[in-house]
């Protein structure tokens, strides 16, 4: 800026000193050495011949340095068919000026001035300066200490404009600069209007093509880019006012999580505001994002010294699933959300402070779907809440439906408060479980530094064995489930339930206690829990399990029970008719049987002899255990016998006894399995 | 009476006192075997050097008659007795299976990315995204989803093995056989860390 206005200053100078010598025909004047203020000039030759309507002028120099940024020009040759000296002020039309630069490289342009030093009035036009691989056009206008600067650019090319980056960096923007790659074509138009040294106004037109960059770890990068926008800008006072608008329309970008591609959702931003303090406080009044099809937001931003210090956000209603995969996905991979089926809209708003925030979203209609099945929450509508300040935020949610693995959850609604990182619940929610309902109240959940926390207390009113047998793909089961927990709590990937659950079947009771689970939604959810079991009817289990049929009662325990990935691994379980109590017991051939074949025994042993004139014999006792680590079952009976244990020991009744006697102590636990599951699966032997 | 009390004391005492600590070693051998199993399951066989030939299972067939009256036992376990409890490392379990299974069918999505060193091995037993500059701006995060799907499969695996052999505690160490027997089972050509720095097999 201040060097093309030198260079002005310049010529006109030598014009000047030309004026007294028009009454000659020719005149031709040669320097050897030359210097100026800044200027320095080498082998300068200067020929000046009178024309009809003017002065033609044929300038030569060696060599000129000019002051910084031009630097050291050679061969330079300058001509102006027409010179003129009207009303006051010298004027070229139409000149050319040929010289060689060290990073411009021989360049040919077309010029004109107008000067009127009297008035200090300089026009001057340059074209084609050859650039980047493209070209520039300047036109600058000065008139004592005001100027106008208007640039038109031309298919530029961003690598060869590097070489001049040093001359108007700092040396730490050329070090973060140094860590990227790029390449790409800028063309545009600018017009600067100014006072001596001081910018005034400032309008920038401009479109970068074919853009390509990416930084030295690849985290971002992009791929063919059309970016287009325009900064209007004008000091009014000690601050700056000013306007731009943002758009890009093709490419691919990457922001690590981020994929942009811009060909398929344009983004378009548009922004003003203003600067104060030399931009140290930045003022983003207005400020509007959109990324077409996905989302739109209006919001408003400070920021002093280059960081935010208040910002308000406002997004339209935008479709879930598309938010979801262009800005929420990425942040989630390999989270228990990384795989979602979204559907229905989400607006949010956003008040944000480095003290804290207050977060509302609005949801409607909103739908999510774990693609691994293992969740789903459908009809989310009204408002959540979130502040992490003392300023409190309201929620009212309301949901149709929803499931947890295989348990279907029905329509609840959830009216709560959260201030300080912490959501509470006003009043109790009343969540249906298949055909009972969990009263869920005292919710609280915290976010902290270690993660999301978060318990309640609970009463479950009974379900029914029936819908529950039936959800988990159990054999149906009739009897109720019900439990009083004083808290269940989550954290830190851990779930514990206190307090029990109740399960009452086959005319006895059930108690799980302890139940905790780690990583529910991870890759190998864990369950643990310990289960007393009470007093169960065996003829009416047997008879549920298709099994024969054994009366008499039962009763046991599975202790520090862990559930794999909701398969049984490790437990230390014993069942068997309790020593009091012993009423009438039976056991029918085909308990035997079944018995026998899930001993991997055969089948149909006792029709073979005369015993199969008996439907069922009278047993003492019976009760098995097993201790199951490592995939191994240690098993034993109610009683030691030679070599082996006692499965069954016939005694009570009238004989004929039978006693069932298991030799082997360690099992193959998945050789069990496929035993329970084949006896489950056959009908049975026929007695005849 | 009070000696007797004071004798009792001391035993107990001293039997406190001679209380032996028994540590369990982690069975770095079995483990080598168990991790190589896995990784031949996972990866295919072709980048296995030797698969662990299977203990052949013994199977105890016989049954009993009828011994005296009408007492009768007809029941033997013909279940084959499992092998006799030696420092081994088992991992047949349904939820170990359930992650190898799961793994595997990634692994056919990971293998070109490990031919062509976009995902690396870490010298802790994971997998990371190494060199994305090959791989196309849309399908970067298909990768890192990938990379995060399995690092979180195989500290469940690790975990899991410790868990399922009754020590918790030996996870770190499993991990540490794995991460070895990864890098040594790895085919020509992939990339795997070794002390901070990327090393191509």
């Amino acid at each position: 800026m201040r060097s093309l206005m030198a260079r002005t200053a310049l010529l006109c100078c030598l014009l000047l000193w030309m004026a007294p010598l028009q009454a000659i025909d020719s005149i031709e004047l040669r320097l050897g050495q030359w210097t100026w203020t800044d200027y320095q000039g080498r082998e300068l030759a200067l020929q000046l011949t009178l024309g009809e309507t003017g002065i033609e002028l044929n300038a030569q120099a060696e060599h000129i340095t000019f002051p910084t940024p031009i630097g050291e020009t050679h061969d330079i040759y300058l001509h102006c068919t027409d010179l003129r000296f009207t009303e006051g002020s010298w004027v070229c039309p139409s000149g050319t000026v040929r010289f060689t630069h060290a990073d411009l490289g021989r360049q040919q342009l077309q010029f004109s001035f107008k000067a009127n030093t009297e008035k200090q009035h300089y026009e001057i036009q340059l074209g084609g300066v050859k650039l980047a691989e493209g070209k520039l056009n300047v036109d600058l206008s000065y008139q004592t200490s005001a100027w106008e600067l208007a640039l038109d650019a031309d298919d530029l090319s961003l690598q060869g404009l590097t070489p001049w980056l040093p001359r108007f960096l700092s040396s730490e923007q050329q070090e973060a600069l140094a860590l990227w790659s790029y390449d790409g074509r800028l063309s545009g138009s600018g017009q600067l209007t100014g006072k001596a040294e001081s910018l005034k106004k400032l309008t920038l037109n401009w479109q970068l093509n074919q853009l390509n960059f990416s930084n030295d770890s690849g985290t971002q990068v992009a791929e063919q880019l059309a970016l287009g926008g325009k900064l209007d800008g004008q000091q009014q006072q000690s601050a700056w006012l000013w306007q731009t608008t943002l758009h890009g329309e093709q490419g691919q970008a990457y922001f690590e999580p981020v994929f942009l591609d811009m060909s398929a959702f344009p983004l378009a931003l548009d922004a003003r505001g203003t600067a104060r303090d030399n931009f140290a406080e930045i003022e983003i009044t207005k400020l509007k994002v959109e990324q077409q099809s996905v989302i739109s937001m209006e919001g408003s931003l400070t920021l002093k010294d280059a960081k935010p210090v208040s910002m308000q956000l406002s997004s339209q209603p935008a479709a879930m699933a598309m938010l979801y995969e262009h800005w929420l996905q990425p942040f989630t991979l390999g989270t228990a959300v990384a795989k979602l089926d979204a559907q229905g809209q989400v607006a949010a708003s956003l008040d944000w402070k480095p003290s804290g925030y207050q977060l509302a979203l609005d949801f409607a209609g909103l739908g999510v779907k774990d693609e691994a099945e293992r969740y789903e929450l459908q009809g989310l509508t009204g408002k959540l809440g979130w502040s992490t300040t003392e300023v409190p935020m309201a929620t009212d949610l309301a949901w149709e439906k929803a499931q947890l693995y295989a348990i279907s959850l029905g329509e609840a609604s959830v009216k709560a408060r959260s201030q300080s990182s912490q959501l509470l619940l006003e009043q109790t929610v009343d969540l249906p479980v298949l055909d009972g309902r969990l009263q869920l109240s005292a919710f609280e959940l915290q976010q902290q530094k270690s993660g999301v926390n978060w318990s309640f207390e609970g009463l479950l009113t009974p379900i029914s064995m029936e819908s529950l047998s039936e959800a988990l793909g159990w054999p149906i089961l009739h009897g109720k489930l019900s439990g009083v927990i004083p808290k269940v709590s989550y954290a830190e990937q851990q779930l514990n339930i206190a307090g029990a659950l109740q399960m009452k079947v086959f005319d006895g009771t059930t108690v799980i206690r302890n139940l905790r689970m780690t990583s529910p939604f991870g890759s190998l959810p864990q369950l643990y829990a310990n289960i007393d079991i009470n007093d169960l009817d065996l003829a009416s289990l047997t008879q549920a399990f298709d099994f024969g049929r054994i009366s008499g009662r039962l009763e046991g325990y599975v202790r520090d029970l862990r559930l794999s990935n909701w398969k049984p691994v490790q437990f230390d379980a014993s069942l068997a008719t309790p020593k009091t109590n012993p009423g009438k017991r039976r056991i029918s051939q085909r308990a035997v049987d079944n018995l026998t074949q899930i001993g991997g025994g055969p089948s149909g042993m006792l029709q073979r002899g005369f015993l199969q004139f008996f439907e069922d014999f009278s047993y003492q006792k019976l009760g098995l255990s097993c201790r199951l680590q490592n995939e191994v079952c240690e098993m034993n009976g109610i009683e030691d016998a030679e070599q082996g244990y006692y499965i069954v020991k016939g005694g009570g009744g009238l004989p004929p006894w039978i006693n069932v006697v298991g030799y082997t102590r360690r099992v193959d636990w998945s050789d069990l399995i496929a035993r329970l599951i084949a006896v489950r699966d056959s009908s049975g032997p026929v007695i005849e | 009476m009070s000696v007797f009390k004071w004798l009792t004391g001391t035993v107990s005492g001293l039997m406190l006192v001679s209380c032996v600590t028994i540590n369990i070693y982690f069975p770095a051998a079995a483990a080598e075997k168990a991790a190589d199993r896995i990784i031949e399951d996972v990866w295919g066989p072709e980048t296995q050097p030797q698969p662990n030939a299977e203990p052949e299972q013994q199977n105890s067939s016989s049954l009993t008659t009828p011994q005296h009256g009408f007492a009768l036992s007809v029941l033997n376990w013909l279940v084959p007795e499992v092998q006799a409890a030696e420092a081994n490392i088992n991992i047949d379990s349904p939820a170990i299976n359930a992650l190898k299974a799961q793994m595997k069918s990634r692994h056919d999505q990971l293998e070109a990315f490990y031919n062509s060193g976009a995902v690396g091995l870490t010298d802790d037993g994971l997998v990371t995204v190494r060199d994305t500059k090959a791989v196309a701006l849309k399908d970067r995060n298909n990768l890192n989803g990938l990379v995060a799907d399995e690092n979180k499969d195989r500290k469940a695996l690790y975990a899991e093995i410790a868990r399922a052999n009754g020590h918790p505690e030996w996870q770190d160490d499993i991990q540490n056989t794995f991460a070895k027997r990864w890098i040594s089972n790895a085919a020509k050509g992939w990339w795997y860390q070794q002390g901070g720095s990327w090393k191509q097999k």
